[in-house]
């Protein structure tokens, strides 16, 4: 088998030879999405499983905790 | 000199066993197969019973959650002997271990060059698979690197599988084939009903 280092260097070229088109159809035919890097939230299919949707719908029902309404807070949840 | 060769088993329904035995293994497709496209075998690096690894995986593979039913009654084990590859990759190994760790760097890296405005999201489940079958279709200089992958594996046996248990301690150890030409003989080593 040939060193670490050798093979990380020709894993390097090797990836470098793909041109971007090629290396970017790949990688969705493997299942990655390109996702913008200033777009914070990520394009979910309909059918994907969120399982902090229910947490972040109920919380946004909620005042923002800060020292001025933390009172209003504790006393709507009593 | 005589090719190193290695015997390991593969559990499935008799019938596919006898089907495998006249045509060849198909490659198991999907990043769920847990590294990449290929056709996956028991073997005794972590395991002493392979054999017995092999019958209880067919075992479990009959057994259908949503149906809650069983898909084949007869299950059978195919021993194969395999033509140990001059390089392939133990992932069971400290070295194994890095050589992956390089294989993914290496990936990020040129995805990062390649895309310097983009963020990469994997709608899988598992990375591990996808990088080895992105690597092997594309990269051709460290192809010949990826023939062959060992690896330890935790695996559900039928009461595992009945209980919705999971754990993620390795309890056996697989050789996952990209080259089907490394496959130089099988035959069937057991039959068993499946419940």
């Amino acid at each position: 088998m040939i060193s670490i280092t050798e093979f990380q260097k020709l894993a390097k070229q090797g990836f470098a030879e793909i041109p971007t088109d090629r290396f970017n159809a790949s990688l969705a035919e493997e299942g990655f999405i390109l996702v913008d890097k200033d777009v914070e939230s990520i394009p979910l299919e309909a059918n994907t499983t969120i399982y902090y949707t229910e947490v972040t719908t109920v919380s946004s029902n909620y005042p923002s905790y800060n020292e001025t309404n933390a009172q209003d807070s504790l006393t709507t949840a009593a | 000199m005589l090719a190193k060769t290695i015997t390991v088993y593969h559990g499935t329904s008799k019938q596919d066993a006898k089907s495998i035995l006249k045509e060849g293994f198909n490659r198991s497709k999907g990043d769920h197969h847990w590294l990449g496209d290929g056709v996956y075998f028991f073997t005794d690096k972590l395991c002493t019973e392979p054999e017995q690894n092999a019958k209880e995986w067919a075992i479990a593979e009959a057994w259908d959650k949503k149906q809650k039913a069983y898909r084949y009654d007869e299950g059978a084990v195919l021993k194969v002997e395999l033509q140990l590859d001059e390089y392939f990759l133990d992932f069971g190994t400290t070295d194994g271990l890095l050589y992956f760790k390089a294989l993914k760097e290496a990936f990020i890296s040129a995805f990062n060059e390649k895309n310097p405005n983009k963020n990469p999201f994997f709608r899988g489940e598992y990375l591990d698979g996808a990088i080895i079958n992105f690597s092997r279709k594309e990269n051709a200089r460290i192809r010949p690197y990826l023939n062959m992958i060992f690896g330890n594996v935790y695996i559900k046996n039928i009461a595992d599988r009945k209980s919705a248990l999971n754990s993620r301690i390795p309890n056996s150890s697989i050789a996952v084939v990209y080259d089907l030409s490394k496959i130089i003989s099988k035959s069937i080593s057991l039959n068993f009903h499946t419940h």
